[in-house]
């Protein structure tokens, strides 16, 4: 065995890394954190698709439902039709409106409608991320 | 250092902006629960008394023929006070009753103020028969009646021409 083993690794030049090394490591990094970002954007997004396409109707035909049932619709009805009176027994008039109100219908539809909204908003902003990502994944 | 401050007041703005739409979004929901506190309370009332006087109004047993009486309803039970709607079964000198929502029974009471009408015209309680449908508006009495303040009498055309909306086409 050699015995200046130490000044052999001495004079040994440190291999060195090519340049652009730690930029591309740093980008690749990146770039599988946005994929990652962007896969749970698209599986959230097509979960409130889904959703909102299931809730939206059943919640109004649930609110139709309570419409129907609690009468609501006579009394806008006679309200319109008799607007004379409905001026002079306006407080008798909102209270029987207030009281049939179909709140449960309208709580549900609402939220459904706005969870819709929302889902939409989401696509028109994220579109081209969401796209590029679906298009890259089956290409 | 102006600029700073400039930054400062615009964070202030901020703060104070959200700080009156929180109010604003506060004092909103308590209103509409006041509201609805205020609506259920009227409606529980009148189930309690409509409840309390069924066996002097109808003859039957208290709370009518179905369910125990004394069980609380679920708030989606309870009867509107202000307003119903529904089909002449019985008509006596002063009052009538209607079957309304769910088949509950309602002593309507028409005092002398009670208008009543049908189509365009004003017509007379003894013109009122056994069948007619009914919008009511009026206010309830302490033993469970409605007192009419108006009596709409629709026919079937006009019963059809209310609108409504349509269901999605698979509820259908």
């Amino acid at each position: 065995m050699r015995k200046d083993y130490e000044k052999l690794f001495s004079h040994l030049e440190p291999p060195e890394p090519p340049a652009g090394l730690f930029d591309r490591i740093i980008l690749a990094i990146k770039r599988e954190q946005e994929l990652q970002q962007t896969k749970r954007l698209l599986f959230g997004f097509l979960f409130l698709l889904v959703a909102s396409f299931i809730a939206t109707p059943f919640s109004w035909s649930i609110l139709i439902n309570q419409i129907e049932s609690s009468g609501i619709s006579y009394f806008i009805s006679t309200a319109l039709s008799d607007f004379g009176i409905f001026i002079v027994l306006w407080q008798d008039f909102s209270l029987a409106i207030l009281e049939s109100l179909p709140i449960t219908g309208m709580i549900a539809f609402a939220i459904s409608l706005g969870m819709s909204i929302f889902t939409f908003r989401l696509f028109l902003y994220r579109k081209r991320l969401l796209l590029g990502y679906l298009m890259q994944s089956f290409a | 250092m102006s600029e700073e401050k400039q930054n400062n007041k615009k964070i202030n703005r901020d703060v104070l902006k959200w700080i009156i739409i929180g109010l604003v979004g506060f004092v909103i929901v308590i209103l509409i629960f006041g509201t609805g506190m205020f609506v259920g309370g009227m409606k529980a009332r009148f189930s309690y008394r409509w409840a309390e006087s069924y066996h002097k109004n109808f003859a039957g047993p208290r709370g009518g023929f179905f369910g125990d009486w004394r069980a609380l309803p679920s708030p989606g039970d309870f009867i509107e006070s202000h307003g119903t709607f529904g089909e002449i079964i019985k008509i006596n000198d002063s009052d009538f009753v209607i079957k309304g929502q769910s088949d509950v029974e309602k002593i309507i009471l028409i005092t002398e103020g009670t208008i009543i009408q049908k189509g365009r015209d004003t017509i007379k309680k003894e013109e009122l028969k056994v069948g007619d449908r009914v919008v009511i508006i009026g206010s309830p009495n302490e033993e469970g009646q409605i007192e009419a303040k108006l009596i709409r009498v629709f026919d079937e055309k006009e019963i059809t021409m209310v609108p409504m909306p349509s269901r999605p086409f698979f509820f259908r």
